[in-house]
């Protein structure tokens, strides 16, 4: 004990000092235990996520895209996939489609479109209000709603994709009926509409009211198409429902073999793929521990290299400390007493930088949503 | 007749110092009485140090014996002789060799802190403050010694020599640094302070000190 209170009575006049070490080795310490700790969290997360996610349908293209779209709602040049492939599904018995479409925004906000089952499959509850029944309504996901400061009355702008695009058609304002529960996913950050919104927002569907203003929810928003009950009634799309383009269609199967059988006559037609996010997120975390190690390499490296830098701190400290430790030699204390002197000072100052790393993930994490990449 | 509480027989010392001659000190016969005040003079340079140092047990001679309280410690091994300077000796430095980043009162409490033999319970804080307070340090004793005049700090360098109750106490140029009504005040404190039947041993090179010794050894008749 005497000698801690020693190294720490030392550590304490020293103060400036002993603090731009210990940050210097709690930052050393900090960098591996944060990967290490977001990986984990991110790997966890992302496994969760794709495994309440039995099967994804789309088009051919790139299976990340894909499962990110589907399951984290971004945005992604993808080719859509008609409307008739959710009633393939269906007609085929083997499963229950729950079609997807995100490729829109509000307020840098997911604009997630899709159908009551899609909130039986996540656990979504509706918190205050109700889930999004009717054309141009909106239930946010709890981080969204926080995020806007939003509540069942409220009304949110999608945003303009292409200012500069004369054709596009104009941002809708949406209603806001109600405020999911917190789930801990990317749900938490959706805006939730019905799949007819979002094509109104596509521009497939339509009504003949006038654009109102709607500057007074954002400045820099000119005009928005308001849907309202006057005239929700006008609101219509032309063409064949059929072939309304969607971004995925979440596929859940009662079984293995049902899965099976899906995937083996979905991939046989041209240009559709059905994918298991599990195996897809599976091979992106391989990926990315891959390149982790090339990491851990980096952070070894930098570690000795302050392993050392810590060794000629000492060494030069002993030396400074010459006479101090020549001092209490002459009152009685044995050499091992100077190492354990020194020795202690540094446990101490380890102690500071491990506890200072610690608190750094910690508020990392905490500063980070659970569950949802940054 | 009372044994002498320091003898030494015979005792010689040699060691080369880098680009001089040898240095040896030749000791035939020397006793100190318990209780003794004995200065120690001589010449810069010629072996008051070492004298101190051989007594001490921080020196082996390499022949002769050094005993203080009957025990031969020129024959300890380098613990046993650590533990009899823990247990028997004091120091009192020129440089006074306080820790800066002690208070006074953990400067002076600092020999129980560094040994296992002694226990830092109630009667050695209350002596520390006791003689803190004789020292006139008491409003001081949370202070680190930086900020104290030179002469505040050597009478620290004395209660910390003192508090352990040795009853052999070296003094090496205590007042070496200190202007002479401080030396007064300082030796003052000390000559107070120390029990009858301690002994001390302090090196000096002022030659008006020495009417408060009993005896004055001088270290150039020992120089082979």
């Amino acid at each position: 004990m005497n000698t801690f209170y020693l190294a720490a009575q030392h550590l304490r006049f020293h103060r400036v000092r002993a603090t731009l070490l210990v940050l210097a080795l709690g930052l050393t310490a900090f960098m591996p235990l944060a990967v290490h700790g977001l990986l984990a969290r991110y790997g966890d997360a992302l496994t969760r996520r794709a495994a309440a996610t039995p099967l994804v349908l789309g088009t051919a293209g790139h299976r990340f895209d894909r499962v990110f779209n589907a399951l984290y709602f971004r945005a992604a040049e993808l080719d859509p996939v008609p409307y008739s492939e959710v009633d393939a599904v269906l007609a085929s018995g083997l499963a229950l489609p729950v079609p997807l479409h995100a490729r829109f925004t509000a307020r840098d906000h997911p604009v997630v479109g899709t159908t009551p089952e899609y909130y039986a499959l996540r656990g979504l509850r509706a918190a205050a209000g109700t889930p999004p029944l009717r054309l141009g309504e909106a239930t946010l996901g709890a981080r969204a709603a926080a995020a806007l400061d939003l509540r069942p009355g409220d009304r949110v702008p999608t945003d303009q994709r292409d200012l500069y695009d004369l054709t596009a058609s104009y941002p809708l304002s949406l209603e806001v009926v109600g405020v999911f529960a917190p789930t801990g996913t990317p749900d938490d950050d959706a805006v939730f509409v019905d799949l007819k919104t979002t094509w109104t927002i596509a521009g497939i569907g339509h009504g003949h009211a006038a654009p109102e203003r709607s500057g007074a929810m954002d400045p820099g928003l000119a005009t928005a198409q308001v849907v309202n009950d006057e005239n929700r009634a006008s609101f219509h799309a032309h063409g064949d429902p059929a072939t309304f383009p969607l971004t995925a269609i979440i596929v859940v199967p009662p079984d293995d073999k049902s899965a099976t059988l899906l995937k083996a006559r979905t991939n046989a037609r041209p240009g559709l793929r059905m994918i298991s996010p599990a195996a897809v997120v599976d091979e992106l975390l391989g990926i990315v521990l891959k390149i982790k190690r090339f990491f851990d390499a980096h952070q070894a490296i930098t570690g000795f290299a302050t392993l050392l830098f810590v060794g000629l701190i000492i060494g030069l400290s002993a030396r400074m400390r010459r006479d101090e430790l020549w001092t209490l030699a002459q009152l009685g204390a044995s050499r091992g007493f100077a190492l354990r002197l020194q020795a202690a000072e540094w446990l101490l100052m380890g102690v500071a930088a491990t506890a200072l790393a610690l608190l750094g993930v910690l508020a990392l994490a905490l500063a980070l949503p659970d569950g949802v990449l940054p | 007749m009372e044994p002498a509480h320091v003898t030494l027989r015979q005792v010689r010392f040699r060691h080369a110092r880098a680009a001089e001659a040898p240095f040896e000190l030749h000791i035939p016969q020397l006793a100190l009485r318990r209780g003794e005040r004995v200065a120690v003079v001589g010449p810069s340079g010629i072996g008051k140090t070492t004298f101190a140092r051989l007594v001490a047990g921080l020196l082996v001679p390499q022949s002769g014996t050094v005993t203080v309280a009957g025990t031969e410690v020129s024959a300890l091994s380098e613990a046993g002789r650590r533990a009899f300077r823990v247990a028997q000796v004091g120091f009192i430095f020129q440089r006074f060799e306080l820790l800066d980043y002690l208070s006074v009162l953990d400067n002076v409490l600092l020999p129980y802190r560094l040994n296992p033999a002694l226990r830092l319970e109630t009667p050695a804080r209350v002596r520390a403050a006791q003689l803190l307070e004789e020292a006139g340090l008491t409003a001081v004793a949370g202070r680190r010694p930086g900020t104290l005049s030179q002469g505040e700090q050597q009478r620290v360098g004395i209660c910390r020599a003192l508090v352990t109750r040795a009853p052999l106490l070296i003094a090496d140029e205590p007042t070496g640094n200190l202007d002479g009504k401080t030396t007064d005040r300082v030796l003052d404190l000390l000559f107070h302070r120390l029990q009858p039947d301690h002994t001390l041993l302090m090196i000096t090179h002022d030659a008006g000190l020495l009417h408060r010794f009993d005896r004055t050894l001088d270290v150039s008749e020992w120089r082979a």
